[in-house]
């Protein structure tokens, strides 16, 4: 089991009041898996990914288990968490402009990683950095290292992220809404490009989003959230026949319908 | 390119505007300009009044008139002051120096302390140090000038004798002693400013999402701080401290009067005091074409220290 | 950008906040009592001057100690009390009115009135601090009136700039379009429409502004431009007490001083509260 959290819980101090966002979620992901957290906005599912990688300084309280690959994340040491962050896992974020330094040009942005964390020279980093930009389908990327993120569209921007994501072999990917901001023929292009990460490297995914039709139409597993707690937990491709929960139901039928892909 | 260009442009413009005001403020005096200028009645003798009609010009148009002493103040003439008789340059470039060695002083005082304080502050931010720090610079922050600089005095001058109690010393070393509760005045008022600015510029880039990104790598936090951190945050922290360097200009008139120091900030003060125009004037000029010059700079060089402004810039 | 779902907290900066608040503005108070009521309770006259207890210190005759010329300190800080903040505040009402009315006129009619005012502006911001002032001393003499005339004529375009950034942004919104297409004037428009819609932000911003009013009217006395003798306003008590600290004799310049000091803490303490409140609510 690549990430398993057990009973998470997290309260923020809000007015010197303890307010709790997350109550009690259980989820896991296992290796070769593409799994699915969804929900509306504020349920909690960009809280329970950050606080699996501990991004949430002391004005955090947290409780319960979050394992990553098999380290014990709540209440391990800083270097532990980095190891961590390091080697086993990657974040893509939502918005690839924001993620990434604009003073910086690109290239050093991804070596960063590279160089600094995990000790490579820098022309072995831009190398696979170059090779990896072009896997994910970006024209000349001996030229693109060099630019600056505001010279890239959005859409190349997230392969950029993507790329970047996957040049420290994690074993496990977690993506907060990282197709969100795209428009629909890139986002599926993306979710190719997961696809295809996950069963060529054996990868595991968590893929955050709050169109429930995309994730019935690529994931593997889904988890709805609500308000903080899993309130149901389904599996393809019986998305819409078992879907029990009145919540669940209730997305569903507000979903919009963009094109008939849960079929596929 | 045009961006500078118009910059520069509006700039010129005002300044000649300014310096028009500085000029004509005579006309604005009740009275006419030659009564104003005489000032006291002590010594209205025919020698006298020829004297100031010839160097103010006043029998010709009043542009005309500008344009002799806008001319001349441009080859490096200001007139003769009406005290002195001696030419105003010469006055001015004697008491400069000793103005430029405080606000240098001043200005090193705020970047060390100002800027190492809103570091912490961010660093340590929402707890005790930054509350501290916030609290206690707007506290110095609201503290007058001269008040500030007096009570200074009164416990390290004269009290525990550290340092002279008026004063600017004669070169070296004892120039640097004697400038040192001056400049911590000058430096102090602004430190609210600067510090706040500089803990709100790096909490924007630790709240940031490329911070955010950078910290899941596993990278460690005090490359965090020094190369995505500070990087993005420097470039507002530069432009307020250039901004409030150059308002310093102007603090330096109260301060350099409450310690007795013979800069061109107690000069204006003197100058007003004995009625002596010529020299007002060109001490006047002076500030604001420094205090311009300074934020034009900053103002043209925007772009290449603030990436977002920089990215809008490109966007348009 | 994803939105985070919880922000993260933005902690109540002082615990005992609201105590500092009251404390501020029991303080204010006080001090607006001994504005209104200092010259009738003060023991001694302004300037009654006893050459026989000159730079005398804290005693059952003199609370505060006297001064050079054997003034009584705390009656002359007493009476100076009124003459401190009613000068600072007939500044303030006066750069308002003269702001407010440039700014809304500069927003509402545009064009080459908007341009001639924001060049006027930016002439006179390219004078830096109290230059400006100076310059409108410098000619027209020292005075404490020449004084609040001269900053309230250098405030106004602070003011002016912020109140027609105000402006522009409420008159953008559709209810102006509205008054427009019932026939009204501009004038009233701006009347009964932008002016009162816009005063919430702006009275936050000119309670925040008081305390640097205080300060430059306070320096321009004490450089000898504002009050004159025998004036026993603030700050040229601290100007004339001054000379008197190489001989030991601290209170009669550092008393003025901190009362000056303390006071633009409280308005400032005061002030961000209140900015706070009206924003919140605007």
């Amino acid at each position: 089991m690549l990430m398993e959290i057990r009973d998470l819980r997290l309260s923020f101090e809000r007015d010197g009041e303890p307010v709790e966002i997350l109550h009690g979620v259980d989820l896991e992901v296992a290796a070769g898996e593409l799994v699915g957290l969804v929900g509306e906005s504020g349920s909690g599912k960009s809280t329970t990914v950050r606080a699996a990688l501990r991004l949430y300084g002391d004005e955090a309280a947290l409780d319960g288990s979050i394992r990553i690959d098999g380290t014990e994340m709540i209440g391990a040491g800083a270097d532990a968490v980095r190891g961590v962050r390091a080697e086993r896992v990657a974040l893509v974020q939502q918005d690839p402009r924001a993620a990434l330094n604009p003073v910086r040009r690109i290239g050093d942005s991804l070596a960063e990683r590279l160089t600094r964390v995990h000790g490579w020279t820098r022309q072995r980093a831009l190398a696979r950095i170059v090779e990896l930009l072009g896997s994910v389908g970006i024209s000349q990327p001996e030229y693109r290292v060099r630019q600056y993120p505001h010279e890239l569209s959005g859409g190349m921007l997230q392969r950029v992220v993507i790329a970047a994501a996957l040049s420290t072999d994690p074993k496990l990917i977690l993506a907060d809404e990282a197709t969100s901001a795209l428009d629909v023929t890139t986002q599926a292009e993306v979710l190719a490009i997961f696809q295809r990460q996950i069963r060529e490297r054996g990868l595991g995914m968590l893929l955050i989003t709050h169109d429930l039709h995309l994730a019935a139409a690529t994931c593997d597993r889904i988890y709805v959230l609500r308000e903080g707690e899993v309130v149901e937990t389904l599996a393809r491709p019986g998305l819409f026949s078992e879907a029990t929960h009145p919540y669940t139901r209730t997305l569903i039928e507000t979903a919009p319908v963009m094109i008939r892909r849960a079929e596929g | 390119m045009i961006r500078v260009i118009r910059r520069l442009g509006g700039m010129l413009l005002t300044l000649v505007i300014a310096s028009f005001v500085i000029f004509s403020a005579m006309y604005a005096a009740p009275g006419d300009p030659m009564t104003f200028l005489i000032g006291s009645t002590e010594d209205v003798t025919p020698e006298r009044i020829a004297a100031v009609r010839a160097q103010y010009h006043l029998d010709e148009p009043l542009l005309g008139q500008y344009w002799h002493w806008a001319s001349g103040v441009l080859a490096g003439d200001f007139g003769e002051s009406f005290k002195y008789h001696q030419p105003v340059s010469m006055i001015l470039a004697s008491r400069t120096p000793v103005t430029l060695a405080l606000v240098a002083y001043a200005a090193v005082l705020l970047c060390i302390f100002g800027i190492g304080l809103g570091i912490i502050a961010a660093v340590r931010r929402r707890r005790a140090a930054d509350t501290v720090i916030v609290g206690g610079t707007t506290l110095a922050g609201s503290i007058p000038e001269f008040v500030l600089g007096i009570a200074l005095v009164a416990v390290f001058a004269v009290q525990l004798q550290w340092f002279p109690v008026a004063g600017a010393g004669s070169g070296g070393l004892e120039r640097l002693h004697a400038l040192t509760l001056p400049a911590i005045t000058l430096s102090l008022a602004s430190l609210a400013t600067i510090s706040r600015v500089t803990r709100q510029a790096m909490v924007e880039q630790f709240d940031s999402e490329h911070v955010e990104a950078a910290r899941a790598t596993g990278l460690r936090e005090r490359y965090i701080v020094r190369d995505h951190v500070l990087r993005g945050a420097w470039g507002p922290i530069i432009t307020m401290f250039a901004l409030v360097t150059a308002s310093m200009i102007a603090g330096t008139v109260a301060v350099e009067t409450v310690f007795g120091i013979s800069g061109i900030g107690s000069l204006l003060v003197e100058a007003i005091n004995t009625h002596d125009f010529p020299l007002v004037q060109a001490v006047m000029l002076f500030m604001v074409v420094a205090y311009m010059l300074v934020t034009t700079i900053v103002d043209v060089a925007l772009p290449f220290l603030d990436p977002r402004i920089a990215e809008q810039a490109v966007s348009s | 950008m994803t939105v985070l779902l919880a922000p993260r907290p933005r902690t109540r900066k002082k615990r005992g906040g609201s105590w500092g608040f009251r404390i501020a503005a029991g303080f204010l108070v006080l001090v607006a009592a001994a504005s209104a009521v200092g010259p009738a309770v003060a023991p001694y006259a302004l300037d009654e001057i006893d050459f026989a207890a000159i730079w005398s210190g804290p005693s059952a005759a003199h609370l505060l100690g006297t001064d050079q010329l054997g003034r009584d300190l705390f009656s002359r800080l007493l009476i100076g009390a009124g003459e401190t903040l009613v000068g600072a505040v007939i500044l303030l009402v006066l750069a308002t009115v003269l702001g407010v009315a440039v700014g809304v006129l500069a927003a509402w009619r545009g064009g080459w009135l908007d341009a001639v005012l924001a060049r006027i502006t930016d002439v006179m911001f390219a004078f830096p601090g109290l230059l400006f002032v100076v310059l409108v001393i410098a000619v027209f003499g020292k005075g404490k009136w020449t004084a609040v005339v001269a900053l309230s004529l250098a405030y106004a375009p602070v003011i002016a700039k912020y109140t027609r950034s105000l402006a522009l942004s409420e008159i953008a919104r559709p209810y102006i379009d509205a008054y427009r297409a019932q026939g009204l004037g501009g004038l009233t428009i701006c009347l009964r429409g932008v002016i009162p819609n816009l005063l919430p932000a702006l009275v936050g911003y000119l309670v925040v502004l008081f305390g640097g009013v205080l300060m430059s009217l306070a320096t321009l006395s004490y450089l000898g431009f504002g009050a004159q003798p025998p004036s026993s306003e603030w700050g040229l008590m601290v100007q004339e007490g001054q000379p008197g600290i190489v001989q030991g004799h601290f209170l009669p310049t550092l008393v003025p001083g901190a009362a000056i000091a303390m006071v633009v803490v409280a308005v400032n303490i005061v002030g961000v509260r209140i900015a706070d409140r009206l924003q919140a609510r605007g």
